[in-house]
């Protein structure tokens, strides 16, 4: 396998270059890959499948032909749910097959005033190719969709880098009329680097195609690159639809045959995968059916969640998932693709000694809030303790004594006058996680933020029980 | 000796050596491979005798055409030194010293492998086939490329970018074809420029120059010998192949370059298993079954041909075997299958040469477009046989013909193959006696009024390589004064079956 950055037209076997009396062999590691990609997806690992041919002439195909898996290809079927906003539904994008084969070296029209460079480093590595139904209805849902796919790939350990690099997407995009029961021609569309690159150009091309449509025009089957700076597509090589590419069954590799226990082997190294982990923390922590998508579809957050509620008891897994979906992620943006909970500064130790100095009311949930932000923003190097130490942040015990009495009175006071919000508390008990902390909010106001969020609640959960 | 050759009388002088072999190199020339063994292991000669024994014929041969290159005559007789050398210290290599021939088709890295080609003409090999390694290995001497029908294409090799190869037993008056598309190696073996070769056997291509030359022809089981650096013309056909004196040398070069190799997928890892072949020299066919197809006696055979194909019926009915009529039903359309699959897998495995990285380049077109340098540089280095099968290739293989032709063609085949089988399985036959052609060698340069009436000579042969099934062509008496073949089939990896009645057949020439 290739790293990156090799110099061009290093990394070439004979076969990739094209070489007369050269033949192909297949990576039984990426068959492997497969097997476990196709099952991941849900899909049908094919006990036989095939390899064929695809010709068509192009100076970064020296061979004059891909080898694919045109006819029968290794894995039929399966599907990725994504989650729908707004709602705790998901839906199912259904998976047409996955296939191997053969990439193509890279075109360089950019790099020489008038030639055309070609690398054929990666010329003849091979490719998985995952192809959907046309179940994709928006942006928004294809951009889910790559997502959720890309955390898939990157958690079995198919998938090793960001997408635009060993990761790239086509995407084909075709339009209708409300009401009408079929789609209109498709478009594909290349050259799209990143989700918002998919995004924008499925957002431009439908636009495009409606355009055209209303404007009396028609949609040709054609390839469309995009522009990523002017959001736009234009027209690519026309010819290449009208293409035959002559498939037939590739004679230098024989059928490919997979076992039950070729299977079974090839799974034993994959993890519990992200639909599996959602359903565990809902079933087992009771945690949201919001929460559990936030924690199941992020790098690493299933394991940092588990090490927390080890350490701190299950009793306190909301609190774990509350803080880090609503704290912790807030620190997301700069981290962009490549967030990992495995890898943030905030490792689950110091996390976790935050969280138990809270439980044990030793902190308030605003200091909490700023041990937080000194290790993820300024990357403090020092355990929670001492820098709470160092900044004398620590709740006197006899604070807490004196306060009690009053505080007790002070909370009867809010609930007495607050009938209508104790009706809806009442009454609503979907409601419950917005109304309570108004309650708190009450309470905190006539303290003047001197209170202990905890402990007011512990206080107001008695009386409004 | 056997053939009339035109004795050119050319100024060469070089190191001494007159154009005309001395007796002694020719004594030494015309040895079998198995005899040339055990002259070196008994020291009546050494390696660089040989080799240059070898090329005085070489030189004394230049006009029948067969080779595109020879080595350097340096590097040769430095290698034999070394074998020699090796012999002496006690190292034993099986082919220690002796000097063979290899068709251009296959890559020897240093060497120009042309395949007989202007697309390849100036490309030099980057690596050595596998078959070829096994071969240096073992301690051959690999003394140059032979010349061939362009890419594997043509059962007569006239279709070559370095002119056809004579046949060495043309008449005074005439230029014969010595076959096709291995010719240079069957005369490189026939005209004793070497004690053996490799040639391809796609269709035919090593069986039928065999035949018309007076040597021995082999094809291997598919699967049985690398294909790795063997240039691919059709790859599901395409095997390795040998030329040799007689049985016995055939089957120790077999033996060489046989077996599994991690770069071809298609090659099988299977012992051939010849020990009981080498040792057991009994010349007895009791309890083997010899079928004789009827199909295969087709209006085009000569009678002369027909006749010398119960000959050799009765004659190996004399050494015990029994001789049973079998049909192989779909044997007619064997021709038609094979001119629909072959040319396909060639249009895609020729699809490489676009002048882009290696290979002919019109340099003209090199500052247009790359659709009209492709155009430019594959239309002037591919000669018009291989256009040909090109693009009937790229029609049968085209979205609207594949159904029709590569398809169904595909599924003939699977019944020709299944006929093969059910003869030697359920009913038993241990091998299948026909001529290995149907007539004799033809005149060069006969002008056909068809190019495809040429696809006619392959008949006798398709079939062995539509079913992957090993195949050999003997040497028998001459007919009507020109050499012939006999061609026995066996099941797929029985190459011993098949070389053991094969050593009997071929004793039928000297029956005479």
């Amino acid at each position: 396998m290739n790293e990156p950055f090799k110099p061009p037209n290093t990394c070439v076997a004979h076969v990739d270059a094209g070489l007369p009396g050269a033949l192909p062999v297949l990576n039984d590691f990426c068959v492997d890959q497969a097997i476990r990609c196709g099952t991941a997806l849900n899909g049908t690992i094919n006990a036989r499948s095939r390899f064929d041919r695809k010709h068509y002439f192009y100076h970064d195909l020296p061979l004059g032909y891909q080898i694919t898996q045109y006819f029968e290809p290794v894995v039929t079927g399966g599907y990725l749910s994504i989650p729908l906003e707004g709602t705790n539904d998901e839906k199912k994008i259904r998976i047409e097959r996955i296939q191997l084969e053969t990439d193509s070296g890279k075109s360089i029209h950019d790099g020489h005033p008038f030639l055309s460079l070609v690398d054929l480093n990666r010329c003849g590595l091979a490719l998985m190719e995952i192809i959907t139904y046309p179940d994709v209805s928006t942006s928004a849902e294809a951009g889910a969709f790559l997502r959720k796919l890309t955390h898939l790939l990157k958690h079995i350990g198919v998938c090793h880098s960001e997408f635009g690099e060993g990761l790239r997407c086509d995407a084909n995009i075709s339009v209708k009329l409300v009401g009408d029961p079929e789609y209109g021609t498709r478009c594909e569309v290349k050259n799209l680097n990143s989700v918002k690159a998919l995004m924008d150009a499925i957002e431009h091309e439908a636009q495009r195609q409606v355009d055209l449509l209303e404007a009396g025009g028609t949609v040709e089957l054609e390839t469309r690159w995009f522009d990523p700076l002017k959001k736009t597509t234009s027209t690519g090589r026309k010819k290449d639809d009208k293409v035959d590419y002559r498939f037939f069954p590739e004679p230098d590799l024989p059928a490919l045959y997979i076992s039950q226990s070729r299977i079974t082997e090839a799974l034993k190294s994959l993890p519990e995968l992200p639909a599996e982990t959602k359903r565990r923390l809902i079933n087992d922590y009771k945690l949201s059916v919001g929460i559990a998508e936030m924690l199941s579809s992020s790098e690493g957050a299933a394991e940092y969640f588990q090490n927390a509620v080890n350490t701190l008891g299950k009793e306190h897994a909301t609190l774990v998932a509350s803080w880090m979906t609503n704290e912790i992620f807030a620190y997301r943006e700069e981290y962009g693709n490549k967030w990992d909970f495995g890898s943030i500064p905030l490792d689950i130790t110091r996390f976790a000694d935050i969280l138990k100095m809270l439980i044990d009311k030793r902190i308030i949930g605003l200091t909490a809030k700023k041990l937080v932000a000194l290790v993820m923003t300024d990357k403090d190097p020092r355990t929670p303790q001492e820098i709470v130490l160092a900044n004398d942040w620590e709740i006197a015990a006899t604070e807490e004594a004196q306060v009690d009495e009053k505080l007790v009175e002070l909370c009867k006071t809010i609930v007495e006058k607050s009938q209508k919000q104790v009706a809806e508390y009442k009454t609503e008990v979907g409601r419950r996680d917005r109304i309570f902390p108004w309650f708190v909010g009450q309470v905190m106001k006539e303290l003047r933020g001197k209170g202990n969020p905890a402990e007011i609640g512990a206080i107001l959960q008695k009386h409004l029980d | 000796s056997m053939w009339a050759c035109r004795t050119i009388r050319a100024n060469v002088h070089r190191r001494g050596v007159s154009t005309a072999p001395s007796a002694r190199h020719n004594e030494l020339a015309s040895l079998s491979l198995m005899e040339a063994k055990e002259w070196l292991d008994t020291s009546k000669t050494t390696s660089v005798e040989l080799v240059e024994a070898t090329l005085a014929q070489i030189e004394h041969s230049k006009h029948l055409n067969a080779w595109t290159s020879v080595q350097n005559t340096e590097k040769l007789l430095a290698a034999a030194k070394e074998q020699d050398e090796q012999r002496a210290a006690g190292v034993k290599n099986v082919l220690g010293g002796i000097p063979l021939a290899i068709k251009d088709i296959f890559n020897v890295k240093g060497t120009v492998t042309s395949c007989s080609s202007k697309m390849l003409a100036n490309y030099v090999s980057t690596y050595t086939a596998t078959v070829c390694e096994k071969l240096e290995k073992n301690g051959a001497i690999l003394l140059g490329k032979t010349n061939m029908d362009e890419f594997g294409m043509g059962s007569l090799t006239t279709f070559s970018h370095y002119g056809p190869t004579i046949n060495p037993y043309s008449p005074k008056d005439k230029q014969l074809s010595p076959g096709g598309s291995s010719g240079g190696s069957a005369v490189a073996v026939a005209a004793n420029m070497c004690y053996g070769a490799l040639g391809s056997d796609t269709g035919g291509s090593v069986r039928l120059p065999a035949a018309w030359c007076n040597v021995v022809g082999l094809k291997p089981s598919y699967g049985r010998c690398s294909r790795y650096g063997m240039v691919a013309y059709a790859s599901s056909f395409d095997v390795p192949a040998i030329f040799a004196k007689n049985t016995t040398d055939a089957a120790l070069l077999l033996d060489a370059i046989s077996g599994a190799d991690a770069y071809d997928s298609t090659c099988l890892d299977e012992n051939v298993d010849l020990e009981e072949f080498f040792q057991e020299k009994s010349l007895d066919l009791t309890g083997l079954v010899v079928g004789i197809p009827q199909e295969y006696n087709t209006a085009e055979m000569s009678p002369e041909i027909q006749q010398l194909w119960v000959e050799a019926a009765n004659w190996l009915a004399s050494h015990g075997a029994e001789i049973k009529t079998i049909s192989l039903p779909h044997t007619s359309s064997a021709l038609a299958t094979y001119y629909i699959l072959a040319p396909a897998e060639a249009s895609s495995n020729l699809a490489r040469y676009d002048g882009l990285r290696y290979g002919h380049r019109d340099k003209a077109s090199d500052k247009k477009s790359v659709a009209e340098l492709y155009t430019q540089s594959r239309t002037e280095g591919f000669g018009d046989e291989v256009i040909r099968r090109i693009v009937m290739g790229t029609f049968v293989l085209s979205q609207a013909s594949y159904e029709d032709y590569y398809l169904k063609a595909a599924k003939v085949r699977r019944l020709i193959k299944e006929d093969f089988e059910k003869v030697f399985k359920e009913e038993k036959v241990d091998v299948i006696l026909t001529p290995t052609a149907t007539s004799g060698a033809p005149e060069i340069g006969k002008k056909l009024d068809n190019p495809v009436e040429a696809y006619t000579n392959d008949v006798m042969t398709l079939p062995a390589n539509l079913a992957g099934i090993p195949a050999i062509s003997v040497p028998t008496r001459l007919v009507s004064g020109l050499p012939q073949g006999l061609q026995l089939m066996a099941d797929h990896f029985e190459e011993r079956k098949l070389l053991r009645v094969a050593r009997v057949l071929e004793k039928h020439r000297l029956s005479e």
